[in-house]
């Protein structure tokens, strides 16, 4: 009870501190902005191609990208949040909670639910581009992104969180930024149609967790479209959907995998709390 | 309980160095206990595990009659932390930052709000509470860290270096307001530090030196180990005042320079003494009372400000810190 109201503070905290800096929630919706409006406008027609078939599905370049944008804010928001494990540590501030009567299974939580937080926020706000994009909303849709956006979040401020507790500086941060986010994001199909990659990339894109994220989010928004069951099974053939051994995954299976994925980074974040002296 | 903290041959290696070599000492309830050294000689991992932070590779330290490893949740809700370095959200303002503290370590909400009146009222920060810590001067953050590592009510409050990197005037305010706030609270302070004039304040002082206890007494007994105060005279005629001096009384009188040295217990109470007893005119007389730093190049034979350190922070003057 006592550990649940001293997550509750600390995820107070991570939430206060992003609503207490709201130029970076300006910011962070610019890259966004900038994907659909200038990849999504400019690419539109040359890239119109390569959907393929996928066209005749009434989809166009940005309908495509949008549900790989809501990907791609949660994957850079969650795996932010381990840069405040960083800043907290050189500003001093974690040892303030280290030292507290505070299990640490309180302090991952309250951190990592606070960044899953941040990063739903941002990601919710992406709706705001959907009429530009041509998408719908329902309440009904958002909901279920949300569930698996939230899934999604989990496992990736787990990550954040676990490389934050490791890293001593931000520029440290920014190299794993680079080297791992960057690639994360570009071999998951949240960018590009998987139609014709190489074996190599393809191989990639099966065991990158952040693939499923995508996957999952683009299959709700396709059924919200009204897609019907033939047109979901031939997502693979357009380079629009994952198959594993020929199998074509189905929400159910990337929820699946993302909870296995989640479940093992939060155990890895959970351990690098318990370690910190 | 008189003893708040009881530390039984206390060691912590890191790999093949032994940073901390089977140190005993206790802490009586209501003393200030000093905790002197360079920096690296395990001062800082002593503090880390006495609040549960490392584990000790060998001894056992007690809190409050607690085990600290056996029970670092109950010990840690007994003590209070002032950092060496700041330790504060700077995005979150004074009152935020004392509630966040209250609520990790359990202070009822009501008992929050009064406590959090009083004690920035007793430091002069009531009216600055709801601003950002980021716009305190380094005075401020240290008031607001002294007390925020007393809300609950700490048995013992741990002060690492806490006026590293603040300038004397500022070093001063925060000593008055460490006495003032230690008078009505029932309070042991134990407090590292490598500036000499600070372990003054102190009850007893440990000397510690790479990783060893090398003395621990109280500041007089310390500095009565050196013999005595010295004085320094210089007269129209030294030799003759010598020969004087030590025919009429038992004194051992040394010529340095171009003055006389003795050196005497009570050094106040024999210059009346000695300039009754010299015919010659006294150019100069002075008393020098043995400090800290003596004591400590007595013990170690060496000087505290130069070593170990990687900074110009252990000038005990206090005069090169500008950063506040």
């Amino acid at each position: 009870m006592v550990t649940l109201k001293h997550g509750a503070i600390i995820w107070y905290r991570e939430v206060l501190r992003y609503w207490r800096e709201k130029s970076r929630i300006i910011g962070s919706l610019m890259m966004p902005f900038f994907f659909l409006v200038i990849f999504g406008s400019g690419l539109s027609s040359s890239i119109g191609g390569m959907l393929g078939g996928a066209g005749g599905m009434g989809l166009d370049f940005k309908k495509f990208m949008f549900p790989g944008i809501i990907g791609m804010t949660i994957l850079f928001t969650s795996i932010s949040s381990g840069l405040s494990v960083v800043r907290d540590k050189n500003h001093g501030f974690l040892k303030e909670i280290l030292v507290a009567p505070v299990e640490r299974i309180a302090v991952a939580g309250g951190r990592i639910l606070g960044g899953s937080t941040v990063a739903m926020i941002q990601a919710t706000l992406l709706f705001i581009f959907a009429p530009f994009v041509g998408i719908s909303i329902t309440p009904i849709l958002v909901l279920k992104v949300w569930g698996l956006v939230l899934l999604g979040s989990i496992g990736f401020t787990s990550l954040g969180n676990f490389i934050g507790s490791k890293l001593d500086s931000t520029e440290g941060f920014q190299m794993v930024m680079n080297f791992l986010v960057m690639p994360m994001f570009f071999l998951s199909g949240a960018f590009f149609p998987l139609k014709d990659i190489p074996i190599w990339m393809a191989a990639i894109v099966r065991v990158n967790p952040f693939s499923y994220l995508v996957d999952s989010v683009r299959q709700i928004f396709f059924i919200s479209m009204g897609f019907t069951s033939t047109m979901m099974e031939s997502l693979p053939e357009n380079g629009l959907g994952i198959t594993i051994f020929n199998t074509r995954v189905t929400i159910l299976m990337d929820i699946g995998i993302m909870t296995f994925f989640a479940l093992v980074l939060l155990l890895f974040a959970v351990r690098s709390y318990h370690q910190m002296e | 309980m008189n003893k708040v903290i009881e530390v039984e041959n206390l060691t912590k290696d890191y790999g093949d160095l032994r940073a901390v070599d089977g140190i005993s000492f206790e802490v009586y309830r209501g003393e200030i206990f000093g905790f002197l050294g360079p920096n690296g000689a395990g001062k800082t991992t002593t503090i880390k595990i006495l609040t549960g932070l490392f584990k000790p590779t060998a001894g056992t330290c007690k809190v409050s009659g607690m085990d600290v490893s056996r029970e670092p949740m109950k010990v840690r809700k007994q003590i209070g932390l002032v950092f060496q370095t700041s330790s504060l959200d700077e995005k979150l303002t004074g009152r935020e930052n004392l509630s966040f503290h209250s609520r990790l370590y359990n202070v009822p909400r009501d008992l929050e709000k009064d406590r959090i009146e009083d004690l920035s009222e007793r430091v002069g920060l009531s009216d600055r509470l709801d601003e950002r810590t980021e716009n305190y001067s380094g005075g401020m953050k240290r008031r607001l860290e002294l007390i925020r590592g007393l809300i609950h009510h700490p048995k013992v409050l741990f002060l690492d270096e806490p006026t590293l990197g603040l300038d004397p005037q500022t070093r001063n305010h925060i000593w008055d307001y460490i006495q003032e706030l230690k008078k009505e609270e029932d309070l042991s302070i134990f407090l590292t530090t490598h500036y000499m004039d600070e372990v003054e304040l102190a009850e007893r002082t440990a000397v510690i030196d790479k990783g060893k206890i090398i003395a621990l007494d109280t500041i007089e007994a310390l500095k009565d180990e050196l013999g005595g105060d010295l004085v320094f005279l210089e007269t129209e005629d030294n030799e003759k005042s010598r020969r004087s001096l030590e025919k009429n009384f038992d004194l051992k009188v040394e010529k340095v320079d171009s003055k006389l040295k003795l050196t005497v217990d009570k050094g106040e109470e024999w210059i009346p003494k000695l300039t009754k007893a010299i015919s010659e005119d006294i150019k100069s007389i002075n008393l020098h009372e043995p400090t800290m730093d003596d004591v400590f190049l007595h013990l170690t034979g060496k000087e505290i400000r130069n070593q170990g350190s990687n900074d110009d922070f252990t000038n005990s003057g206090g005069g090169m810190h500008g950063h506040a």
